[in-house]
Formats: structure tokens, C-alpha cells, sequence
């Protein structure tokens, strides 16, 4: 019976897996005003049904049967433990076998058997592993590409539900519309546990999590790997990365971030990232990446503008991430002191006389306004949040409220298009009709990260009743509930955040009829 | 001189003083001399003329960036901006 | 580089009078028509036979055969319509009139240079549009031109001025009253760079108004003599009115030198059958007196240009004066009187600008000569590229060399220059690694400095160089031509996105990144994306001129394209006027390009009529509200709005009669009009709109107070506060923003009272007329009445909520402005 350890420590890990699979997709249940629950309305109840019991049940007896006659008839015994297997797990074979192989039609035809995992949303597997394949194939072919995404805003019984949404992505990514790509993986979290399968969403939070440690964005990363679920691989990877570089002292070992690194998924593209991560720490004493020198400047400046540009230089020139937010808050406290300071102001008054500058105090005034500007552009790079901004004075609470418009225009349009399009009653492929809204979502969750409260509540009536009655559209007359109950949700959070108690109602209620 | 930034980066990268390598006291004359040279340098194609350095690292010299450069500088308004943002030296 | 002395010749299409100049490096001279004038007229004329006539032969025809031969298009230029010419049955746009003179102009200079030029520069008035200037090159290229750079008219003539002088410093003032167009200029010169400041000026003011004032005195004069009403606007009028003006025009430029003169000719006027005597006396005195408010008209235009610059008229140094009126005498001494400026004299004032386009052109190298083959070296001269200017106002200016392939020969290591005239020789400096070498030179002040280039070989022997020589000219130059109104991109919520600033030197690229506001879905129709360009400084777009718009129909987009879809803009303005604009959709990885095809809008009467109208109701309103409210300072702005209006409604009925530049001068004087309107609107209304706002928050603030919980009282002060500041900063957008976060928590208060949705109900059943389906509303109302009576807040809620979806929403209808997809 020597096959019997083997099997029996694969059976521990399949059923592991197969755990893990269950309970690692929920996203962290939003907290609730008044108590309403998650799912307790649901049309449709849990789905484990029959078919998967008869499978599991042939298949254990068959795999049982095979590792006990293993001495025995090898060959038979092998061939039964590849056909449970397929029949098991075609999901497993499809994704790190099939796939990898880049075998478009096998890899969709295995992972039409892939019940189970697609439980969720039945009827997407197939155009999800095609996806993956095609994510994989250098150059892009188009036309496969655009064939796929027809094929998946076809108008069947299907909905729209979470792997759709996850191949949309895919594709988009693998024609380089990296933006396009965010809106659809951001979306992801929109939508009720049950209606996207755990696989959609660990590609769309592997991509989010591999963005945010591109861009250096340590804090959103740690968020984000908390958030997600600590079962996964990618997760204890990115999650510890973040903690590193942030310092905190929980994982201070530099081996268990080579032990995550291992074990996670798409090792050589987050090479990278552990070394540049263990390098840093061994060069430098303390926790922090050391701050680099100040930019020099090629001849004498009168203080205290010489500290101001030298700032502005080197915000120029951070990197994203923590070290932007720290030149950030130097740069504008040093041009707080600028602008505090009389004797400097006088001395450039001189000097504009003397080169004859009529109406000095108006063209001063542009130059103060050119330095805020600057201030705002910069304040929009990855790791600067409203944390930063409320730390720099008078000018940071310029800048916040100068964010704060031109991010409430950006949404503005964005609604004004979704209500033109719905006047004009516009049918739009449904997974374009998504994409606006992910778009407008990622917008909205953006700003809301980076300006705050303050945000929220303006930029909430903007879009509650514009995308609440095109939700209701979709949910009645396209018959996309999963989505629209998404729109939903979102709405009734964004409501509660803003403080808006009739809207919030509203989309409770609507989001607990359930899809 | 309008209010859209260019960013960080670009403001100081495209300093017009930076631009020509003069300290912010330059002379009108002493501008339209190093503009006419550089202008001369990169119609010939002498390599150094190409890039510059600036506090944010090197920069790249067209004819047309020469040329908006000293144009900037003549105007005593956008003069006195540039001078601001390049650094005004004391007394 | 062609050896020879070089050839730079520059034009001056002007309304009346067109010349040409010459300059070869030493001598500014104007090459005589076949006439042996130096001014050529600018009329054409084409016969039943199709030949064409220009100049003064074709003048003459100006007054007998008027349907065949036009004058005065240049005002035309950059408009759609053609003039039609009634014996050959053809019609020519502007361009191509223009076209015809520069032809003729061409082969004057080829008459007397022997050389056929392929470039020039040419002027062009200051505050030209886009459209126009681009018609000007256009016109270029029709006449067989290669390439043509255009220059302002008073830069031109201020250059031509500012030659001769020793040493010009300090402010001057351009101004040039030519025989369509008013310009006034500033320019500052120091160390002999000429700067422009500031341009304004009038494309609708010129010796033409003097002679239409004229015109109109001596038809009252007739009208009064004989009893009959002779009115301008009147077409039976308009056909004899046309020789009157030749009359006219020749009476006013006698008195120009004599006291009195005779209104006569030749054969009397035949009007509605009627004939009438033409022969009247006039003096000067009469004639200042009418043209006195139009030189008043342009002395405003530079008063308000230096006060804009902070100028006052004492600092001026020079006047320049150009353009045939100028040499009236009220002109000069009213120009005394108001600028107390010295007026520069001795230089002709109507070719000043064609030999100051001439000295432009030799500041840009543009030489005229056709590109020769390259001559082969001399045997043993070794080629070599020089890089030096040709004119230069740096008395040290920097040369540079880069040797060429020697083919074996020996190659220079060593280079020397010596001046020409002995007076000064460089040192022997080294030939670098690339074969490059840079000298500083010392020019002849105020001269031409021929410099001999020495080379000598690494043994000492001497080798010939292939060019041997180098000539610079040391004078006056003139920075980059600026563009002289803000150009830009509209947006769809009436923004503006400026490009091009106003001032910018010239040429100029730039590009931004914007979004598109709707969806684009190829199949239905009218969907596109449309980029709307403007010229105009004011922050809002509707303000603005449209000077052309980029289209990218969704047929050419293909796939169907998501609000919110990233577009690069890139606009490129050139010298000649060209704007091209490219847009990149990164989506869809496709690119648009058109070089703009712009035209001024038309202007047909009706239209214009209806502007009319509505800006006379709208000031109408304006002046009633700054009389009540015993507003002095409206008052008198709004005067000055109601002299517009007055002015706009004579050349409209001047327009009616078929004046098609009267026309394009009603569409520019209503478009000031209404920035003016609108801006006294926008003052007159912040008022109201600030305690309109004010009460709104007081009523808020009262309902929070009551009803409403601590998270609500704290949201509704931090969204005061940001009202409060946007008020202060004038931001009516801001404040509507905050605003509806305002009415949103006064809202969620005043529904926690117990009875405001019974208030709710009688409100919405008072407007129960709107209602979609009234029946079903009746139904509702009656229900929510029971309910109300149970006092079931609840029932009452559900049913003024049902009644609100049968009420039709009210829409506000989004007009784009200039239709943009952008924001």
C-alpha cells in the first residue's frame, strides 16, 4: 500500500483546496446601519446541488478503488485516477495545465466540466479560461479577442455576473487598455459574493494588488491584502510586502517574504519586487527607506525660496508611494513658509520694478497660483491621501478643495453621459454598460480615498438618483440583476458614508430583492 | 502663463533659465547671445549643445524649445515668473 | 548655401494699395509696376473675354463697368463667398483676387531683379483671425509662391522705421490707419530688439469710413437740394453711390494740401430715372468735422491699448505713422493733442510696411532665389557649412562651422576670419574632433560685415574653403511674430482650454488631454465627436470666435467609443496662419489629422437681425435696472454698449442692401456686444444670486438645527463654510455644487417632521396637471388623502412618491456650446 501516504496527502490538499475555494471569496461584509443582512433574501438558495454530490461521490469511491488496486494494476489504476481527477477538478487541470500550454479549445472545453468552481456563474468558465489564454498569447490577436467579447455581451439566459466581468478585463488588459482593465477588476467588488466566483476574484485582486505594489502604493496594498482574505497565496505575499515596507514589525522575518513569494503565483514578475524589497532593508539602519538628497541648485537663492524649489524638485523627482507623500507635506510646508515670509515678498517686489513689470501684484498673484497648481497635480500621484493634504495648511486645504471640484466635475460628466445615453435610450453592448459604471465606481472610490469625507458627501446626490434609476433599468427592462443588485449595494454604502438615510433605504431595499 | 500645470517635473525641467544654462541676473543681451549660440550649435549638430542639466536631471534641447525659451524671457511679466520659479538670487 | 547676393523681398496686400520691396542685404528699395508706380492699386478686373486686369488700368474701370471689376477684398478675406463677375460669368473668391495681385506683384519684382521669387513675407493686419491670415498664404500659393511667412503690418513698419536710426530705445506706438483696417501697436526697442507689447486696433476702421462719411454728407446734401432722399442703403442709390465715392475719395486727398475743393462728376447721377447734378463745394474744415469721430474712434483704440499696458502717453518716444490717411492733417494733429508724442516723419507711410517685410525677411534667412543644384566645389576648396545669422542686432554675434567630406583632400585644422573691410580679425581657433568649429565675430555697427574664412591644414598650407565668405547685417531685429488672440479648444461646459496663448511667439505646438463627454456609436446619426477651436480671451467659450472645428465622425472611429474616452489634442500654428490639429484616441490606437479648413461664419442679414433684437431687449432690461437702482457707473458702461448697437444697426441696413463687408462687420460688433452684455448681466445678477444663496442656507440651517442629528449638523457647517468660500471667490459653479449637498440634508430634516409629507402631498396635487396619466394620479392623491386623515405617515409617503414618477422631471435641456464633445 505505498500509494496510500500519496493519495492520502492528496486528498488532504484537494479537500483543502476545495475549503479554501468556499470560504476565502468573501470580501469583508460591509458594516450595516439598521441590521439588514447580507443574503437572507436570496431567490436562490446555496448552490450544491446534485449533480456535484454524484461527482464527488463516484469520484472518491473511484479514487479509493484506484489507489487501493495501485500495487496491483497500475496502469488501470492510473488511468482511473486521471479520469477522476478530470471529472474532480477539471478547473485544476484547465488552469495550470491547459493554460499555461496556451490550448485555447481545450482548455474552454475542460472548463466547461469546471461546475463547481463556476457554481457562481454558470455558463462563464469556458470564456474565462479562454481569456487567460489568450492574456497569454504575444502579439494580441485581435480578431480571437474581439470575438470572445461579442460572444460574451451575446444576450443569453445568462447574466453578466463576475467571471464575465473578469474576462472582460482580461481582454482589455491584453490590449493594452490597462484603464479599461482596472474599471472591470475594481468592479469586482462591487458585486455579492454570489455572484462571482472565487477564481474571478482572485485574478482581479492579484491584478489590483500587482498595480498597487508597481506604483509603490504601500498602504492601499496592505489594505487591500487584508481586505481580500488571508487564505490566499498572493494575498500572504503582497500583504506581507506591504507590511515590510511600511515597516511594521509583525513579519520581521526576511524569510517568510521568500517563503509567500514561493508559494504565491507569477513568481518571476514579483521577483522584482522581494529583491528591490530585501535590498532596501539591508542597506538601511532603521525602517523607513533612508530620504534622498536635496536637489542642488547651480547658483545662490534667497531663503526661503531656496528651500521651496529644492522641495519642488525633489517631489518632482520621488518615487510614487510613501516617499511622494513625505516630499509632499515638505514641499508644502516649505511654500507655506514662502508665502508667510514679508522680506522675500518685498525683495521680489523690488526686482519687479526694476525689470518694469506692470500690474506686479496681479502677476505675483499667478505665481502663488502656479505653485498651488503644481501642488494639486502632484497631490493626484499614488500614496498621497487626504491624511497629507490636511497636514499642509491653508495651501493643502486649497489643494483638497481644488481636487475636490475637479473631481466632482469628472464625476458630474460621467453621470450626465449615463443620463443622456439613458434618454436617448441608447442600447449599448451590456458589458459597456458595466464598464461605465466600474468606471464611474473607481473614480468615485479613488477620490473618496484620497479627499475624504468632505468628497463623499458632495459628490453622493451627484450620482444617486442618475445611477440608481439607470440600476433599476437594467435590473427591470435588460434583466441584468446581478449587476444592477451590485449597483445597488454600492449605492446603499456610498449613501450610508454620506449620511443620506433616504437614499440609502432605497437601495437597501432594492439590493435585498436579491438577483 | 496660464493656471494648467505641467506638473512638477516639467516646470522645473523647462525653466527657460535652465533651458539656456543662465543664472536668473542674465542680461536681455547676454539671453539673445546664448540663444542665437545654441540655436547655431543644434543647427550643426554639435552633441553637447543637446542636453542640459537641471535640478531634476538632464533635458533635451530642440530649436523650437531654444527659441520659446528666449522668446519667454523678453516679456518683463513672464520674465519676472520665470525668474521666480528658476530661483531669485539676493542682493 | 547659393552664392550670389541674396534676394529677400517683402509684400504689403493692402485694402487699397499693394506695393512689393526688395532688400539684398544692403538696399531696401520698391520694384516699380509696369505703370512706374510704386504703389499698384489693389482692383481687378476680367473682361467678357475672361482676361484678367490689375492695378491702376484696372482702377480706372471702377467707376464704368462696376460688375466686372472689385476692389477692397481684402476686408472679404477668409469668407466663404465668391464675387461674381457678371461679362465672363464667373466667380473668384477673395483668395484668388488677392492671388491675381500678387501674381502681378511678382513679375514686377522679376522685372526688376531678374529673378522669379519663390518666397516672401508678407503683412498681414495685426488683429487678423486665424481665417484670414490662412486665406493670405492661400493666396500666396495661388500666385506661385513656395512658401510665405506672414508678419503684422505695424511690426513691419516699425522695423522699416527703427532702420535707419542710430540707436532706437524706449516705447513706440505703430499706428496705422490704412484704407480698411485700423492698427495700433506698442513696441518696445532695446539694444536694438524691437518687442512688441500689445496690438489692438479695429478691422473695420480706415480711410474706407472717412469716405463712406463723406459719402453720406454729400447724398444729404443732394437729398436736400433736390428734394429728394437719397439713403445709402437704398439700392437704386447703391449703383450711382459708386462713382460719388471715387468723387469723394479724390476731393478728401486734395484737401489733404489745399483748403477748398469740388465734389463733381463727370456725367450726372441717374437715380430712379432721375438725373442729378453732382457739384458741390467743400472745405476742409467740413471734411475734418465729419471725420473727426472717426479718428476720435481710433485715438480710443490707443488710449485704451497703453492704458492696458500701463503706458501712459508721455512715455511714449515715437509715433509711427502709417498708411495713406495718415497724411491728413487733423489725423496728425489730433494725434498730438491726445499722445503729446513726437510723430516720426520723413519716411513715406505707404511703403513703410512693404520694406519692412522685406528687412523681416532677411531676419529669418528666407531668401526669395530658387534653390539652386549645389555648385560642384572648386577643385581643392573644401566644403563647409556655415551656421551663422544674417541679421543680427548683437554687435558679437557667435558663428559656427562644420566642415563637410574632404574626399581625400587634406583636412583644415586650423580656422581664421578676417573682416572684409580690415578692421578686425579673429584669432586661429582650433577645428574641433566633429569637425566643427565656433568663432565670435565683431560686425560694422549698423552695416553689412563681410568676413573671409581662412582655413590652414594641420602642416600650415592653406586650403580654399566652399563658401569662402560670410555676410551679417547688423540692425534691428524683431523677436518671433506673437499670435495675437488666444487660441484655444471649447469645452462642453462652456470652458475654454487654451492652446495658444496670446503673445506666444510663433510657430507653436502644443497638446492636451481631454475627454469625451458622450458616447459615440457609429451608425447613428449626427454622432460624432466635434472639437470646437476658438480664438478669444475669455474664459468663457461662447464669448469666443469659432475659428474651425475638427469632426471625427463615428464612421471613422469604427468601434463604438465610452464617454469618458481619453482624446490627445495636438494644435500646431505656424507663421503662415496654418493651424493643424491632430487628435490621437489611444482606445482605439487611431489618429485624425486635418489642417484646418477655416472660414469665417457667414453672416446673412436675418440672422444677424435676430442678434440684434435679442442684445437690444437684453440692454433694454439692463438699463431699466441700472436706473432704478440709480447705478451711474452701468449707466455709462452701458452707453457705450448702446453707441454699438446703434453703429451695428446702420451697417445693418447697409448690409440688407447687399454690403457683404458690412455684413462680416455687424457679425464681429455683435459678438462684442454680447461679451459686453453678458459680463453687465453677470454683474447685475451675483447679487441676487448671493442672497438668493444665503437665503437658502438660513432656511437650511433652521431645518437641520430642529430636526435633523449631530452627523447632519456637522456635514451642513462644513458644506456652509464651503459655500461661504465660494461665494467669496465668485465660483457660481462651486456654489451650486455645495449647494445641492445643502438642499440634500435640509431635505432629509424636513422629512423627519410629522407633517411635511402631508404639505408634500397638497404641493405635488396642486400640480397634478402635469401628471402622465391623470387618472392614476387622482387615484394616488385619494389615497394619500385617507391616509393622511389616519394621520399613516407612512401611506402618505408612498403615495407622494408615486406621484412624483407620474410628474414629467424637469429637464434641463444641455445645450453645448459650439456643440463640443469634450471636457
Amino acid at each position: 500500500m505505498s500509494g496510500f501516504p500519496i493519495g492520502l496527502i492528496w486528498l488532504i490538499v484537494v479537500l483543502y483546496r476545495a475549503y479554501a475555494n468556499s470560504r476565502g471569496s468573501e470580501p469583508a461584509a460591509p458594516r450595516r446601519v439598521g441590521g439588514a443582512s447580507t443574503g437572507s433574501v436570496l431567490s436562490r438558495p446555496l448552490s450544491i446541488d446534485g449533480r456535484h454530490l454524484l461527482v464527488w461521490f463516484v469520484g472518491s469511491v473511484a479514487v479509493l478503488g484506484a489507489l487501493a488496486a495501485a500495487r496491483n494494476a497500475p496502469v488501470v489504476a492510473t488511468l482511473v485516477l486521471c479520469a477522476t481527477s478530470v471529472a474532480l477538478f477539471p478547473w485544476l487541470l484547465t488552469r495550470y495545465v491547459l493554460i499555461p500550454l496556451k490550448w485555447r479549445r481545450a482548455s474552454s472545453a475542460l472548463a466547461r466540466l469546471a461546475l463547481w468552481t463556476f457554481r457562481h456563474d454558470p455558463g462563464a468558465g469556458p470564456m474565462l479560461a479562454e481569456a487567460l489564454v489568450l492574456t497569454r498569447k504575444y502579439p494580441a490577436p485581435e480578431r480571437e479577442i474581439a470575438r470572445l467579447e461579442s460572444r460574451l455581451c451575446e444576450p443569453t439566459s445568462r447574466t453578466m455576473r463576475g467571471a464575465s466581468i473578469t474576462a472582460h478585463g482580461l481582454l482589455a488588459m491584453s490590449k493594452g487598455q490597462f484603464d479599461r482593465a482596472r474599471w472591470a477588476f475594481e468592479s469586482l467588488e462591487m458585486l455579492h459574493p454570489l455572484a462571482a466566483p472565487a477564481v474571478a476574484r482572485r485574478i482581479g485582486s492579484r491584478f489590483r494588488m500587482a498595480t498597487a505594489a508597481a506604483s509603490g502604493d504601500w498602504k492601499s496594498l496592505e489594505r487591500l491584502a487584508a481586505g481580500y482574505g488571508r487564505l490566499t497565496r498572493s494575498a500572504w505575499f503582497y500583504g506581507a510586502l506591504a507590511r515590510w515596507h511600511l515597516g511594521r514589525r509583525t513579519i520581521p522575518l526576511a524569510l517568510w517574504l521568500r517563503v509567500t513569494w514561493a508559494l504565491a503565483p507569477g513568481r518571476r514578475r514579483s521577483r522584482a519586487w522581494l529583491n528591490a524589497a530585501i535590498a532596501g532593508r539591508r542597506t538601511s539602519e532603521g525602517d523607513a527607506e533612508k530620504p534622498a538628497m536635496l536637489p542642488e541648485w547651480s547658483h545662490a537663492v534667497i531663503a526661503p525660496f531656496d528651500e521651496a524649489l529644492r522641495r519642488h524638485a525633489a517631489l518632482a523627482i520621488a518615487r510614487d508611494g510613501p516617499a511622494a507623500s513625505e516630499a509632499w507635506r515638505a514641499c508644502a510646508a516649505a511654500w507655506r513658509a514662502v508665502f508667510d515670509d514679508h522680506r522675500s515678498s518685498e525683495h521680489v517686489k523690488e526686482r519687479g520694478r526694476e525689470l518694469g513689470v506692470v500690474k506686479l501684484e496681479e502677476a505675483l498673484g499667478l505665481f502663488g497660483s502656479s505653485v498651488r497648481h503644481d501642488l494639486a497635480s502632484e497631490a493626484r500621484r499614488p500614496g498621497i491621501d487626504h491624511e497629507d493634504l490636511s497636514a499642509g495648511g491653508p495651501v493643502g486645504s486649497w489643494v483638497a478643495a481644488y481636487l475636490i471640484e475637479e473631481d466632482l466635475r469628472d464625476i458630474e460628466f460621467r453621470v450626465q453621459a449615463i443620463e443622456e445615453r439613458q434618454r436617448a435610450k441608447t442600447i449599448l453592448p451590456i458589458g459597456d454598460v458595466w464598464l461605465e459604471v466600474a468606471a464611474l465606481h473607481t473614480k468615485f472610490e479613488e477620490s473618496a480615498h484620497r479627499l475624504g469625507e468632505p468628497f463623499v458627501c458632495a459628490a453622493c446626490p451627484v450620482i444617486g438618483g442618475v445611477v440608481l434609476n439607470h440600476a433599476a433599468e437594467i435590473y427591470n427592462n435588460r434583466g441584468e440583476r446581478p449587476i444592477a443588485n451590485a449597483t445597488f449595494r454600492w449605492l446603499a454604502r456610498c449613501a450610508e458614508r454620506a449620511g443620506n438615510a433616504e437614499l440609502f433605504r432605497i437601495c437597501d431595499e432594492n439590493g435585498a430583492l436579491g438577483f | 502663463m496660464s493656471v494648467v500645470s505641467p506638473g512638477a517635473y516639467a516646470r522645473v525641467l523647462t525653466n527657460p533659465f535652465i533651458v539656456l544654462g543662465l543664472p536668473p541676473n542674465a542680461s536681455p543681451a547676454e539671453i539673445e547671445r546664448q540663444g542665437q549660440r545654441l540655436l547655431l550649435q543644434l543647427g550643426a549638430g554639435r552633441d553637447g549643445a543637446a542636453t542640459y542639466v537641471s535640478p531634476v536631471g538632464p533635458g533635451t534641447r530642440t530649436p523650437d524649445l531654444v527659441r520659446w525659451a528666449v522668446d519667454q524671457l523678453r516679456d518683463p511679466r513672464r520674465r519676472l515668473f520665470h525668474e521666480l520659479w528658476a530661483g531669485v538670487p539676493p542682493r | 548655401m547659393p552664392g550670389g547676393t541674396p534676394l529677400y523681398v517683402g509684400i504689403d496686400l493692402g485694402t487699397t494699395n499693394s506695393a512689393v520691396a526688395t532688400f539684398d542685404g544692403e538696399v531696401c528699395a520698391l520694384a516699380r509696376n509696369s505703370s512706374g508706380g510704386s504703389l499698384t492699386p489693389s482692383v481687378v478686373r476680367i473682361d467678357s473675354r475672361g482676361n484678367v486686369t490689375v492695378g491702376a488700368r484696372a482702377r480706372r474701370f471702377l467707376e464704368t463697368d462696376p460688375a466686372n471689376t472689385r476692389a477692397e477684398f481684402k476686408r472679404l478675406m477668409g469668407t466663404a463667398g465668391a464675387l461674381s463677375f457678371a461679362a465672363s460669368a464667373t466667380a473668384r473668391t477673395p483668395e484668388e483676387l488677392s492671388a491675381e495681385i500678387l501674381r502681378s506683384l511678382r513679375s514686377d519684382v522679376r522685372e526688376a531683379t531678374g529673378i522669379d521669387p519663390e518666397r516672401a513675407v508678407i503683412a498681414v493686419p495685426a488683429m487678423f483671425e486665424l481665417p484670414q491670415s490662412r486665406a493670405t498664404a492661400e493666396a500666396a500659393r495661388l500666385a506661385g509662391f513656395e512658401s510665405v511667412e506672414l508678419i503684422q503690418e505695424p511690426v513691419a513698419s516699425a522695423l522699416a522705421a527703427g532702420c535707419p536710426t542710430v540707436n532706437p530705445a524706449g516705447a513706440w506706438l505703430v499706428y496705422d490707419l490704412g484704407g480698411g483696417t485700423f492698427d495700433a501697436s506698442l513696441l518696445e526697442a532695446r539694444d536694438g530688439l524691437l518687442r512688441v507689447v500689445a496690438h489692438d486696433g479695429d478691422n473695420f476702421l480706415g480711410g474706407r469710413d472717412f469716405d463712406t462719411a463723406l459719402l453720406d454728407w454729400v447724398l444729404g446734401e443732394l437729398s436736400r437740394r433736390n428734394g429728394v432722399t437719397l439713403e445709402r442703403k437704398d439700392p437704386a442709390v447703391a449703383a450711382a453711390a459708386r462713382s460719388l465715392k471715387l468723387a469723394v475719395e479724390d476731393a478728401r486727398i486734395d484737401l489733404t494740401r489745399v483748403e477748398r475743393a469740388t465734389i463733381a462728376t463727370s456725367s450726372p447721377l441717374v437715380v430712379s430715372g432721375r438725373e442729378i447734378e453732382v457739384d458741390i463745394a467743400i472745405d476742409r474744415a467740413t471734411v475734418e468735422a465729419l471725420c473727426a469721430p472717426i479718428v476720435r474712434r481710433s485715438i480710443e483704440v490707443c488710449t485704451r491699448l497703453l492704458s492696458d499696458n500701463g503706458f501712459e502717453p508721455g512715455r511714449i518716444e515715437r509715433v509711427v505713422l502709417v498708411g495713406g490717411p495718415t497724411v491728413m492733417p487733423l489725423v496728425r494733429q489730433m494725434l498730438r493733442e491726445h499722445l503729446a508724442a513726437s510723430l516720426a516723419d520723413g519716411e513715406d507711410p505707404m511703403t513703410l510696411v512693404a520694406r519692412g517685410a522685406a528687412l523681416f525677411a532677411a531676419t529669418f534667412g528666407l531668401d526669395a532665389r530658387p534653390k539652386t543644384e549645389p555648385v560642384p566645389p572648386a577643385a581643392g576648396a573644401f566644403p563647409v557649412w556655415i551656421h551663422a545669422p544674417t541679421v543680427t542686432a548683437d554687435l558679437q554675434p557667435y558663428l559656427l562651422g562644420r566642415l563637410g567630406e574632404g574626399s581625400g583632400r587634406a583636412t583644415p585644422a586650423f580656422i581664421r576670419a578676417r573682416r572684409s573691410d580690415g578692421g578686425w580679425t579673429s584669432a586661429e581657433l582650433p577645428v574641433d574632433s566633429e569637425g566643427v568649429f565656433e568663432m565670435q565675430l565683431l560686425l560694422v555697427s549698423r552695416a553689412t560685415s563681410v568676413f573671409g574664412l581662412e582655413a590652414t591644414a594641420a602642416d600650415g598650407s592653406l586650403i580654399p574653403l566652399n563658401p569662402g565668405t560670410v555676410s551679417i547685417v547688423h540692425g534691428s531685429t524683431v523677436g518671433d511674430p506673437p499670435l495675437s488672440r488666444t487660441i484655444g479648444v471649447a469645452l462642453a461646459d462652456d470652458r475654454v482650454r487654451p492652446f495658444f496663448e496670446r503673445g506666444a511667439a510663433l510657430p507653436a505646438k502644443r497638446t492636451f488631454v481631454q475627454h469625451t463627454v458622450s458616447t459615440v456609436i457609429p451608425g447613428r446619426e449626427g454622432s460624432a465627436i466635434r472639437i470646437p477651436i476658438v480664438q478669444g480671451e475669455f474664459d468663457a467659450a461662447h464669448l469666443c470666435r469659432p475659428v474651425g472645428t475638427l469632426e471625427i465622425r463615428a464612421e471613422e472611429i469604427g468601434a463604438h467609443l465610452p464617454a469618458g474616452s481619453v482624446v490627445e489634442i495636438t494644435l500646431t500654428l505656424d507663421r503662415a496662419g496654418h493651424l493643424a490639429a491632430r487628435a490621437h484616441l489611444p482606445q482605439i490606437g487611431k489618429t485624425f489629422e486635418h489642417v484646418e479648413h477655416l472660414v469665417l461664419p457667414d453672416a446673412p442679414p436675418a440672422k444677424l437681425e435676430a442678434s440684434l433684437t435679442s442684445l437690444r431687449d437684453r440692454l433694454a432690461v439692463l438699463r431699466a435696472a441700472a436706473f432704478a437702482g440709480r447705478d451711474t457707473e452701468a449707466i455709462r458702461r452701458l452707453g457705450g454698449a448702446e453707441r454699438l448697437l446703434v453703429d451695428a444697426a446702420r451697417d445693418l441696413d447697409a448690409a440688407r442692401g447687399g454690403d457683404e463687408d458690412a455684413a462680416q462687420k455687424v457679425r464681429r460688433n455683435l459678438s462684442d456686444l454680447d461679451a459686453v452684455v453678458d459680463e453687465e448681466e453677470a454683474n447685475r445678477s451675483w447679487p441676487e444670486f448671493v442672497s438668493e444663496t444665503l437665503g437658502l442656507l438660513a432656511a437650511a440651517s433652521q431645518w437641520v438645527a430642529a430636526q435633523g442629528n449631530d452627523t447632519e449638523r456637522r456635514m451642513l457647517g462644513e458644506a456652509m463654510a464651503a459655500v461661504r468660500s465660494a461665494l467669496d471667490a465668485r465660483a457660481a459653479e462651486s456654489v451650486r455644487r455645495h449647494m445641492r449637498v445643502v438642499n440634500q440634508l435640509a431635505c432629509a430634516s424636513y422629512f423627519r417632521h410629522p407633517k411635511a409629507w402631508s404639505w408634500e402631498l397638497d404641493r405635488t396635487a396642486a400640480e397634478i396637471d402635469r401628471a402622465s396619466d391623470r387618472d392614476e394620479a387622482e387615484r394616488h392623491l385619494r389615497r394619500g388623502r385617507d391616509a393622511a386623515s389616519k394621520g399613516d405617515v407612512d401611506g402618505v409617503r408612498a403615495a407622494v412618491q408615486a406621484l412624483w414618477r407620474l410628474l414629467p422631471p424637469d429637464v434641463e435641456a444641455n445645450t453645448r456650446v459650439y456643440d463640443s464633445g469634450l471636457r
